[in-house]
Order: structure tokens, then sequence, then C-alpha cells
């Protein structure tokens, strides 16, 4: 296959920018710069979609490597951009002045993770990875409340501004041990140096993932952006995050036993910090911002356990968590178009207001909480039956105790939006778009929890991309 | 474990030449205080007035785009130095010229939003 073709859907995203830009500079109206966003988008998952058993090297050897693992992560970042477009209709909490600008950085951001998950280069990754975050940084910086939205982006920018730079010198002390960028070269050797290194690089993605020491910009972050940009930021960022960390912990294979040791402490730190602090939320962003850290720890789980099963689970989870954690997201976006931030209490009545935004925020809920017909149960079981083979039982028991840590706050969220009466009983009026995400959200969450095989076969033939076999 | 001792030694060394690289210029360097030392910049040409006066914020805008110029004239030098040369096709050519394009579109960007448009 040609280097084009292989670089097909990222040539896609990117001649969408392209679009959205040229449309921002003439100065169309927002509406008509979004639905041409919305084609590239589609085109863009059409293209990953057909290219996904797709592999080789477009440009030069051994720096961006086109592969199963990739293509699948792509194929979830695409999706996770596209459904973000759709919530993105009305940009209700982004300042007037920029709303047509939106478009650009979503798509930009989204090539940044699509290169992301094909470096195979450690200075083409941190590109990729700065590329992917820039977009993030502004986009977080556009809310109509000009001191949160700069705080938000504040604490964002610093933080990972700090993460980078401890990346860099994990890369340069990786560089040091080995003599080699390429990832190929760095996975044949192994010192203590390198393995250091590469613990200090791996800070930048446990950043992107908001892993626990690097999870304190996610809650101020979620709640002073627009919507939509923590939408983007709680899904697809997610996806770009999980495949660099499976990549470059698979570097440090001959070492595995110290690397897990690092990761589980992390993993069961995320977990606990993050839902024990989700249950003191009111505002649904910050709830969903902590929740995002403790679904981190769960994905270290299949991660730490270094075995195909392990990382198969471990991608599965993240592809079917952008479904799922997009349904509550999208309530945020629909209930907060005006601008204002949605709390638990602002979630009475939903049933009787919009039965149909009642029931994506449930089976969201039901996803994250890991309850059975949605696909959340299916991730979570072969995340444990992963961890369960790889020999670490007390950390399947800290989990299991987790979820059921989380299911408290997750459920009261689902009692205020069905049980809890309100005055306000005016119906929401769903926007075209929105209707279409929500049923695109709860059909995701309830076909991959029902069949889960055609998503687990790939997620497996992507895991032997690192773990062989 | 030998191996450890390695990044041990590493770290340490590591220790020893931060703390070094402050310790060795306090015994060896020169002592010297005069006028210009107290300068809010000590060297180059001589600060002029307060550094509390107020001037327009539309100058820290035009600042930003001149970057985006800049930026463009420093990666034209090198091409500047073998354009004359044969092997200077219209490969390398338009080559330049889409770099150059990607470039302007901050300039075109920022002219469209109306930051050349000086307001006070």
């Amino acid at each position: 296959m040609g280097a084009l073709e292989l670089f097909l859907p990222e040539a896609t995203i990117l001649l969408g920018a392209i679009v959205a830009f040229l449309l921002s500079v003439v100065g169309v109206r927002y509406r008509i710069t979004w639905m041409c966003s919305m084609v590239m988008a589609a085109l863009a998952g059409v293209t990953t979609a057909m290219h996904l058993g797709a592999h080789g090297q477009p440009f030069f050897p051994g720096i961006y490597t086109v592969d199963a693992l990739s293509q699948l992560l792509k194929l979830g970042i695409v999706g996770g951009l596209f459904m973000t477009l759709l919530a993105s209709g009305k940009l209700g909490s982004v300042r007037s002045n920029v709303r047509v600008d939106v478009p650009i950085y979503l798509m930009v951001s989204a090539l940044g993770m699509m290169m992301l998950v094909s470096a195979t280069e450690l200075l083409t990754l941190y590109v990729s990875l700065e590329l992917s975050a820039y977009g993030l940084y502004i986009l977080a910086a556009l809310h109509t409340m000009r001191r949160q939205g700069g705080e938000a982006a504040a604490k964002y920018i610093l933080f990972g501004a700090a993460s980078s730079a401890v990346t860099l010198y994990g890369i340069s002390l990786v560089y040091g041990g080995t003599g080699s960028t390429y990832l190929s070269a760095i996975a044949a050797t192994s010192s203590p140096l390198e393995l250091v290194g590469l613990v200090l690089a791996l800070a930048g993605v446990l950043f992107k993932l908001a892993v626990f020491p690097f999870h304190a910009w996610a809650p101020d972050t979620y709640e002073g952006s627009p919507h939509q940009s923590a939408t983007f930021i709680g899904t697809a960022s997610k996806v770009a995050a999980v495949g660099v960390l499976a990549r470059l912990i698979f570097l440090a294979l001959p070492n595995k036993d110290e690397l897990a040791t690092v990761l589980l402490i992390l993993c069961i730190a995320s977990m606990t910090v993050g839902n024990l602090a989700a249950i003191v939320q009111r505002d649904i962003k910050r709830l969903l911002a902590y929740s995002t850290v403790a679904h981190a720890g769960y994905i270290l789980i299949g991660l730490l356990c270094f075995s195909k099963l392990g990382v198969a689970a471990a991608l599965f989870y993240v592809l079917i968590y952008v479904p799922i954690a997009f349904g509550p997201f999208l309530v945020v976006c629909v209930l907060g178009a005006d601008g204002s931030n949605p709390t638990r209490a602002s979630l009475a009545g939903l049933y009787h207001r919009s039965p149909l935004l009642a029931l994506t925020l449930m089976v969201g809920i039901f996803g994250l909480a890991g309850i059975p017909p949605t696909a959340g149960f299916a991730g979570k079981w072969f995340l444990f039956t992963a961890a369960i083979e790889g020999q670490h039982f007390w950390l399947v028991v800290i989990a299991a105790v987790n979820v059921t840590i989380s299911i408290y706050y997750y459920l009261s969220i689902i009692k205020d939006a069905y049980l809890t009466p309100s005055d306000d009983d005016s119906a929401i009026r769903l926007s075209p778009a929105s209707a279409v995400a929500a049923c695109m959200s709860i059909a995701m969450v309830l076909v991959a929890g029902f069949y889960p095989r055609p998503l687990w076969e790939l997620a497996e033939q992507a895991a032997k991309v690192l773990a062989g076999g | 474990m030998s191996d450890y001792t390695q990044l041990l030694i590493y770290v340490a060394l590591g220790v020893v030449f931060g703390f070094a690289a402050l310790v060795v210029p306090m015994l060896l360097s020169p002592r010297y205080k005069g006028e210009k030392t107290e300068q809010t910049y000590e060297c180059g040409v001589d600060t002029i007035g307060s550094a509390w006066v107020r001037f327009g914020i539309a100058f820290y805008l035009f600042a930003l785009i001149f970057v985006a110029f800049e930026v463009d004239i420093l990666y034209l030098f090198p091409v500047a130095l073998v354009f004359s040369e044969a092997a200077f096709g219209w490969r390398a050519f338009i080559e330049v010229a889409i770099f150059l394009v990607i470039l302007s579109l901050a300039i075109v960007y920022a002219w469209r939003k109306g930051v050349m448009r000086w307001t006070r």
C-alpha cells in the first residue's frame, strides 16, 4: 500500500482541519462550519474503518507505524471526535466570537492523537503528544465565564507543561541508556537507566489519562472548560493515552516486574482516590472528572498484567469507554446549553422533561458502574479475568470494592434523574443532532454489552502487536 | 544488582554535579558590585525611565504576529543559501512555498479576526 493510503484517515482529519480553518477565516456562520466538520469527521471514520487491517510504515522506516493497534485506536479517536461534534450544535458555554474556531481545535487535536497512537519513535511521539495537547489547552480556555475558563486553562497548561518537562527528561535518559529513540531498538535492550527513563517518560501520558498523582488538573479543568471541550478531553484523549501507554510500557518487558509494581501502586491509588472524591461532588462535570480518574485506574489493571489478555482488555475497555462516558457528557451539554454547569440538583425530574436524555444518562451511568447488560460490564469482566490470570488476585478484590463504592454515587445520579420530583416540568427539546448522538451512544453501549465478541477480537488482534502470540 | 549500582552512581554524580555548579563559581568568581549591578537589565543599553509606564495592549498582539513573520524569515536563510544551486529544483521550491503558505495562515487568521485594527 502506498504511503498516502496508509495515512488516509489522518489526511482526512488534516483536510477537515484546513477546511474548518478556511471557513473560519472566510467568516461563514458557525452552523456551516459545524456541518462541514461533521462531514469530514464522518469521512475520516469511514476511511479509518476501511483501513482497520492496514499495516505498514508510510514515512521514514521505524518512525511511524500503521498496525492493528494504531488503527483500532484511531477508530475510537475519530468516533469520539464525531460524537463530540454531534453534541456541538449549540455551543452555549463557548464565547460567541470564538465559536467558529472550535471545530479547528477539535480536529487538530484529534490529528495529534491519531499520530500519537502510530508514533514508534520517541521524538515523533513527543511532538504528537504536544500537537494533541495544544488544541485541548485552547479548547479549555473558551468558556463564557472568563474567570473560570482562565483558571481551567491555566491549571491544564501548567500541569501539562510540567509533565511534558518530566517526559522529555525521561526520554533523554532512555536515549542515554540505549543510544536510540526508536521503540524497536529500545525494546531490544534493557538497563536500569532505561527503566528509570521510561517511568519518567510515562508522566506525560499518565497526565493525559489523569492517573492519580497527575490527576489534580482534571476536576478544575472539566468544571471550568466548555462542556464540549470537557467531552472531548474526557473521551477521545483517553483512547490516545492508553494506546501510547501500552506501547511505552511494553518497552520494559525484561524489567516488567519492577514496572508492574509502579503501575500497581498508581492503579490502586487512582481507583480509590477517584471513587472516594467523586462521592462528595455536586457538580456533574467534577463528578465525571473524578470518575475518569477511577476509570484510568481500572484500565491500568489490564496494562500491568503485561499479557496479551491484559492489553486486549485495556484496549476493549477504553474503546467502549468513549460511548459510555459520552452519554453523561451529552446530558451535561444539553442541560448546560445556556453556559451554566449542571449540578446534581438540576438533574431532578429529567425523566419527565426528556425521557430520551434520561435514558442516555442511565445507560451511560450503568456502563460506568459496570452493570450487566451494558458494555461496561463486559469491559470490567475482561479486565478482572486478565488480572486473575496474571496472579493479581488482591488487585481484583480492591477493584471490586472500588466498583461497589462507585455504584453508590452512580446510582444516586440515576435517582436524581428518575425519582426526585422537580418544580420545573418544562420539556427539554433535543436538537436532531443531539438526539442522534444520544441514540448512537445508547446503541453502542448496549450492542457492545450484549455482543462484545467482534470488538473483543479486534482488541485481541491489536494486543498481538505488543504481546505476541 | 551491579546494574543498579551503576544507576546509583549516576544519580550520586548528578547530585554532586548540581552542587558543584553552584559551589565552584562561588569560590572562584570575582566579586564586584557597581552602579550597573542594581539595574533591571544589567547588560546592553542604559534603561530610560520607569518600567511602570502604560502602553497599548495592541502592541502585545502585534509582537505575537511579528513572531510569525520572523519564523518565516529564520527558515528562509538556509533556503536562500542553496537557492542558486542546480540541485534546487521545482520540487524543493514547491515544498518551501507550501511551508510559507502554512506559516502565512497565522497572519491571515490574525488579519481576518481583526487583530490589525488599531483599537485603544
